[in-house]
């Protein structure tokens, strides 16, 4: 019964989370100058009568708490995020689905491959702690981290486009595309390994310096004693505990991943969701915007949610603590 | 990457680095650290002295040189961009741009952030569980979005561009500020100043600010880092005035001659500079964090 009104409460806080998101995403496309008007009409703008037509149109004049009404009803519902004025009249639900997979895909990809590199690098970081290798790893990924993520896709195109010629330097094919799955492996190999760079470094960082504090205790010296394997100590003894602050910002990427794809995005010509927000910013397409901001939000929060579960998971004594 | 601000991309959480602290030697900086402070110091005297050093105007195109010309021809140091742009002199003038954000972001993030966190972790309750709600809820936005989108309607230029980014950096600010509060304000020091007849304000800023500035400014040396990355994402994204040069701006200049017309430079020599000036910040800001022993994991 505990364990159900936990997971209710957190269910509760997350809808109004969400909630509250949705309404500041709202209220920011309503505060801040600039509007849509002005972008659909052109230099009909100046006449006030066709903007007041317009705005009559499209439910701009009713009452702010009113229109924030309207939205979210109609998200709730029928999941209708609206229409995309200034992109075609596209319903803004159909935009981002056409851009999710792109973006999904470079996600999925780079936390993936950044978790199978960062995994064993750290387990060896941390048993040789201060080694030549340990400080060579921590180095490398102290210099990676530096590395801002449109100065490492400058340096990975000059390296495998320009001198070696291997893979294209922008541009993103389907899988569903005409030559298929290896032309999209080659489109998204440069920024998927942008992203695997900056994630790598941080991924081993963290798990590194927490293994390192695991390694100190008793246990471990209990398991070494009784003449366990090292990788066996190391992979079933202590990798498990030493895991929650990278299952943390593991989670925490899955939502800032999808906005922070935009550089890559922009960068390597990739429609995905990233680019789409960058877009209808600079057109106020603000239905656009908001359902894009709505989309990482709700990512966001439902990714730390299952993080949250997954501690319990991963250990007893917060799944025997129950709720926080 | 940062990407916390935005992060820009990714968020990089800083590392906690109280494990491995121990075999430390006492030597501060180390060859290492002398090389960051020697670099950072160029970019600013640079940046400072801009206005009077020999340089070419950076906005005036060398119509006797091709434009993107490789690196030393026709005098031109680093060559020319695709506007027939001088570089190397676009390299010293961006640095104040980086500067600017820097500062402003101290200033006014660290500024607000702070002051928002030690009124959290000193009085508690009720204002506490309010301002780190607010807090909270902030940092549920995904911070590159909600930056692009304040500078984009703001209007993007370099004061907008600093106020956008010290708003992105006011919760993490404020989230140290609290935690190091909180393990101050119950000290022996504290309870005698109050004990003493010391009000509120006093204990404040006599008591509590002195020991929270220092742990602050480590860690603005992080966002400070990051703050640089924002700045040139934003550029990069064409979100500035045309009037600044920025690094950020330059590589994504130098994009078209990298991707369509295989000439590099262009784009590689800023990317190397930014390179080494967050690198240098980072070290820099990692020695400085390690001196104060911040503890991340209180973020």
């Amino acid at each position: 019964m505990q364990i159900v009104r936990t997971v209710l409460e957190r269910v509760a806080k997350l809808v109004i989370v969400v909630l509250i998101v949705s309404f500041l995403t709202f209220l920011l496309t309503k505060l801040l100058p600039g509007d849509l008007t002005a972008t659909l009409l052109g230099p009909e703008a100046s006449n006030p009568e066709a903007v007041a037509a317009l705005e009559a149109e499209l439910g701009l004049d009713k009452p702010m708490l009113v229109q924030y009404w309207d939205y979210i009803s109609g998200v709730v519902t029928d999941f209708d995020l609206g229409t995309a004025y200034a992109t075609s009249n596209f319903p803004v639900k159909d935009l981002l689905t056409s851009r999710l997979p792109a973006t999904i895909q470079l996600m999925l990809m780079a936390q993936v491959i950044s978790l199978a590199i960062s995994v064993p690098l750290a387990m060896l970081s941390a048993y040789r702690a201060n080694s030549l290798t340990d400080r060579s790893i921590t180095a490398g990924a102290f210099g990676l981290i530096s590395v801002p993520s449109f100065a490492m896709a400058v340096f990975l195109v000059y390296l495998f486009s320009l001198q070696l010629d291997l893979l294209p330097a922008l541009g993103y094919k389907r899988i569903t595309g005409p030559d298929g799955i290896g032309a999209n492996l080659r489109s998204v190999a440069l920024p998927v390994a942008v992203l695997v760079a900056g994630l790598t470094a941080v991924y081993t960082r963290l798990l590194r310096s927490d293994l390192i504090a695991t390694l100190q205790e008793d246990f471990i010296l209990m398991a070494r004693s009784k003449g366990l394997p090292t990788w066996h100590i190391l992979l079933r003894h202590a990798l498990r505990p030493s895991s929650f602050s990278l299952l943390t910002v593991f989670g925490i990427n899955f939502g800032s991943l999808i906005g922070g794809s935009v550089i890559l995005e922009y960068f390597f010509s990739i429609p995905g969701v990233g680019l789409l927000a960058v877009e209808s910013i600079g057109k106020r397409d603000y239905l656009a915007v908001q359902g894009v901001v709505l989309l990482i939000a709700v990512a966001f929060v439902v990714v730390n949610f299952l993080v949250d579960t997954l501690y319990a998971v991963l250990d007893p004594r917060v799944r025997r603590a129950g709720a926080r | 990457m940062s990407e916390a601000l935005p992060a820009p991309d990714v968020i990089t959480p800083p590392p906690d680095e109280a494990a491995d602290k121990a075999p430390r030697r006492k030597s501060r900086l180390g060859v290492a650290g002398w090389l960051a402070a020697l670099w950072l110091l160029a970019v600013f005297a640079g940046a400072l002295l801009a206005p009077i050093l020999p340089l070419d105007d950076p906005q005036i195109t060398d119509f006797f040189v091709d434009n993107n010309s490789s690196p030393g021809t026709g005098g031109h140091l680093l060559g020319t961009d695709e506007n027939g742009y001088d570089i190397f002199s676009r390299l010293v003038w961006g640095g104040r741009v980086s500067l600017v954000v820097a500062f402003g972001v101290l200033l006014l993030g660290m500024t607000v952030g702070g002051l928002v966190g030690i009124i959290a972790g000193y009085f508690r309750g009720r204002l506490e569980t309010l301002l780190m709600a607010v807090v909270d809820i902030f940092l549920a936005f995904p911070s590159l979005i909600l930056l692009i989108a304040i500078v984009a309607f703001l209007g993007a230029d370099l004061k907008n561009v600093v106020i956008g980014i010290s708003l992105v950096s006011i919760p993490a600010f404020a989230r140290i500020a609290r935690a190091t509060t909180l393990t101050f304000s119950q000290r022996e020091f504290v309870v005698a100043a109050r004990a003493a007849g010391a009000g509120n304000g006093r204990i404040l800023v006599r008591e509590i600010l002195p020991n929270v500035i220092l742990p602050l400014l480590a860690f603005g040396l992080l966002v400070v880092a990051i703050a640089i990355v924002a700045e040139g994402s934003l550029a990069f994204l064409g979100l500035t005035s045309s009037e600044t040069v920025s690094w950020g701006g330059m590589i994504n200049g130098g994009r078209r001659p990298l991707q369509e017309e295989d000439i590099a430079h262009v784009a590689i020599i800023p990317s190397i500079v930014m390179f080494l000036t967050v690198l240098s910040v980072n070290f820099l800001g990692d020695r400085f964090r390690a001196a104060f022993d911040v503890k991340d994991a209180a973020l």
